[in-house]
């Protein structure tokens, strides 16, 4: 009996440890998601992940040391479409940055420098290029150099909602064949486009952003494959990384949420093409395009 | 007891020495006037004169007055006036004004007629007659001109936090202490990692007007600042220097055109930073600097600075010398720029023009 009480409290303290251990990182702010790292933005990636909220007091994600902060308007500012904001350092090699918010008197003022959980950076705000009053979070390792995707750290979202895949596509230079298709398909190279998308539950409206991983199998090989962890510069270029170290240009076209998935070698026969995409909170979509090759 | 009255006249004799000095320091050798040119309230009517092909060639003068943007002829008559929609950048040949969102940036001369269109998402600014946006998310910069060419574009994967231009070069600032200097096309020509540590933040980064120096502030604990000369090899370190300022926002500075020292927002007022220490000079203030800007007058800086009851203008000669100029009380927008012998100031929707003359 006694053996049975113990090992039910090292359990629970297992639980309770791990879970701390593994999410010593806190929101913000409640994490209602409007757009997500290392999505097509305004003229390249994404470096943050977007989360809407009135009003509302923002607190560092872990303690960390004010290192930089930014007045909308100062004069002795370049002007930042990030608004108003504030950088923290956590430990040597973490760092975070708070965007678009209404800084507070402690950190305009300089009246303190470290920061724990528990304090106030700010309130959620429309300073800068926002159209929504929110916070824009990045996170950046300092170490390796590269923007890392803050769902990484931060504790898991509830969402039950699976992503869409729609509109896929064959291209070559002069040709488009919209998937699923009836019609022989030519052979040769053809590069897979698609919109993919994951539905934000932050606002009622139709709001697309973007996916944590897409693949793409060619009768159950797989061809192509971008998991959204971080972004880095190679050879002046900025490129999600670890997975392909795509570009921007090779990973979006300029059209809403269309990626390209790749070129792949089409031979004659009946061909399997699926496409599967996965949002950060693990639900899964799997579209299967099957048509013959000539 | 005949004495007494004698020590008493010595007394207050050399008590009105010690004060008459302290209240009338060294004289500068000349005397330093302000000449009120001319006042205009920027709800003026815009004058109907110089709208002919003729007199769009006259020199004007564009200010950003809170929400107001405009142009006003030498004379001083407002010849345009326009609201700022979100931000706006003025300059003597053209403006954009732009919305917090800006899809594309429309540029329009003085007299708000259209000039170009630029395709670029971000907030444009000036450094020293060359136009610069900032991208979104403050980690790219692209060089643009009024014509609507963007000369150049560059995304660094990590935040700029100071930028300066000189002629043709570009110097700029990031998070993580690293200073890069891009040639005119942005092609790096010189990159240095300035410290290893983790609070390495660039916070000031400064060029003189023909590219010959460079400065930087960086760090926390203690703030540290760099000199860099060009020479035929490239860009040498000529100073290191330290701080008594920890600010962890961006701090004003420029280098003084004509003595090409490194003039810096200090803690305790301001720091004015030469090759050699000897050339060095604090100048203690107790206000908070609003703008630093230099003045084609004798070697005298101007300064805008900025207390709980108003703000006052100040100049400061290359010895260090404070002149003080002008004391505006009140809050509100400041517009605040020199030329070749004047200031322009704006506040409480008026523009005011003054000629700085040392006589």
């Amino acid at each position: 009996m006694r053996k049975r009480q113990l090992f039910w409290v090292l359990a629970l303290l297992c639980i309770w440890g791990g879970d701390r251990i593994a999410w010593s990182y806190q929101w913000p702010i409640e994490p209602r998601i409007l757009s997500v790292f290392a999505q097509g933005g305004a003229d390249g990636f994404e470096r943050s992940i977007r989360i809407s909220a009135n009003n509302t007091e923002v607190k560092p994600i872990e303690e960390g040391e004010l290192i930089f902060f930014c007045s909308e308007g100062s004069p002795s500012s370049l002007p930042y479409p990030l608004g108003s904001f504030a950088v923290l350092q956590h430990g040597r090699t973490l760092r975070s940055l708070y965007a678009h918010l209404e800084l507070s008197d402690s950190v305009q003022r300089m009246e303190k420098t470290n920061y724990q959980k528990g304090d106030v950076i700010g309130k959620t705000g429309l300073t800068g290029a926002s159209s929504m009053v929110g916070l824009s979070l990045f996170t950046y390792d300092l170490e390796a150099k590269q923007f890392v995707n803050p769902l990484l750290l931060l504790p898991p979202v509830k969402d039950t909602s699976r992503p869409i895949i729609r509109n896929a596509q064959l291209e070559k230079k002069d040709r488009i064949i919209p998937l699923p298709t009836a019609e022989p398909v030519p052979k040769g190279m053809w590069e897979v486009t698609a919109e993919v998308f994951d539905l934000s539950s932050a606002v009622p409206t139709f709001w697309p952003m973007g996916v944590y991983k897409v693949s793409l199998y060619l009768n159950g090989q797989e061809r192509f494959m971008v998991t959204m962890d971080t972004l880095k510069e190679q050879g002046g270029v900025t490129r999600v990384s670890p997975s392909e170290g795509l570009a921007y240009d090779q990973l979006y076209s300029k059209e809403g949420f269309r990626m390209k998935l790749g070129t792949v070698n089409l031979n004659p026969g009946v061909l399997n093409l699926e496409i599967v995409a996965r949002d950060f909170a693990g639900n899964e979509k799997n579209q299967l395009y099957r048509f013959r090759v000539e | 007891m005949n004495d007494k009255p004698h020590r008493y006249g010595l007394l207050i004799f050399f008590m009105i020495l010690v004060g008459y000095i302290a209240l009338f320091p060294i004289p500068l050798g000349k005397e330093l006037l302000l000449v009120l040119q001319w006042i205009r309230s920027v709800d003026d009517p815009i004058s109907t004169l110089g709208q002919s092909s003729q007199s769009s060639k006259e020199k004007v003068t564009g200010f950003l007055l809170g929400k107001t943007i405009g142009y006003l002829s030498e004379a001083g008559d407002l010849i345009y006036r326009e609201s700022v929609l979100y931000s706006a950048l003025v300059t003597d040949r053209g403006f954009i004004n732009y919305s917090a969102i800006p899809k594309t940036l429309v540029v329009k001369d003085p007299r708000g007629n259209f000039l170009s269109t630029l395709r670029i998402e971000g907030y444009p600014f000036a450094r020293k007659n060359r136009l610069f946006v900032l991208l979104t998310d403050g980690c790219g910069l692209a060089e643009v001109n009024l014509e609507g060419e963007i000369l150049w574009k560059k995304d660094f994967n990590q935040l700029i936090t100071s930028m300066d231009a000189g002629a043709t070069a570009t110097a700029i600032g990031f998070w993580d202490g690293t200073l890069l200097l891009l040639g005119s096309k942005g092609e790096v020509v010189f990159q240095e990692k300035l410290s290893q540590d983790p609070y390495g933040v660039v916070y000031l980064t400064s060029l003189t007007k023909d590219d010959r120096m460079m400065g930087v502030v960086f760090g926390l604990n203690p703030q540290r600042g760099i000199l860099w000369e060009r020479t035929p090899g490239g860009y040498k370190r000529v100073r290191s220097f330290q701080l008594s300022s920890n600010f962890r926002r961006p701090i004003q500075g420029l280098f003084d055109p004509k003595t090409e020292r490194f003039v810096i927002e200090d803690a305790e007022g301001i720091s004015i930073v030469g090759k050699a220490k000897e050339e060095d000079v604090r100048v203690p203030l107790k206000d908070r600097i609003g703008t630093i800007t230099s003045c084609s007058i004798d070697k005298l800086l101007l300064l805008c600075t900025q207390q709980s009851e108003g703000r006052k203008v100040m100049g400061i000669t290359d010895k260090g010398k404070r002149v003080f100029l002008k004391s505006l009380v009140g809050e509100g927008p400041l517009w605040f720029q020199s030329e070749e012998g004047s200031f322009f100031l704006g506040f409480k929707k008026r523009i005011i023009k003054y000629r700085v003359m040392l006589e």
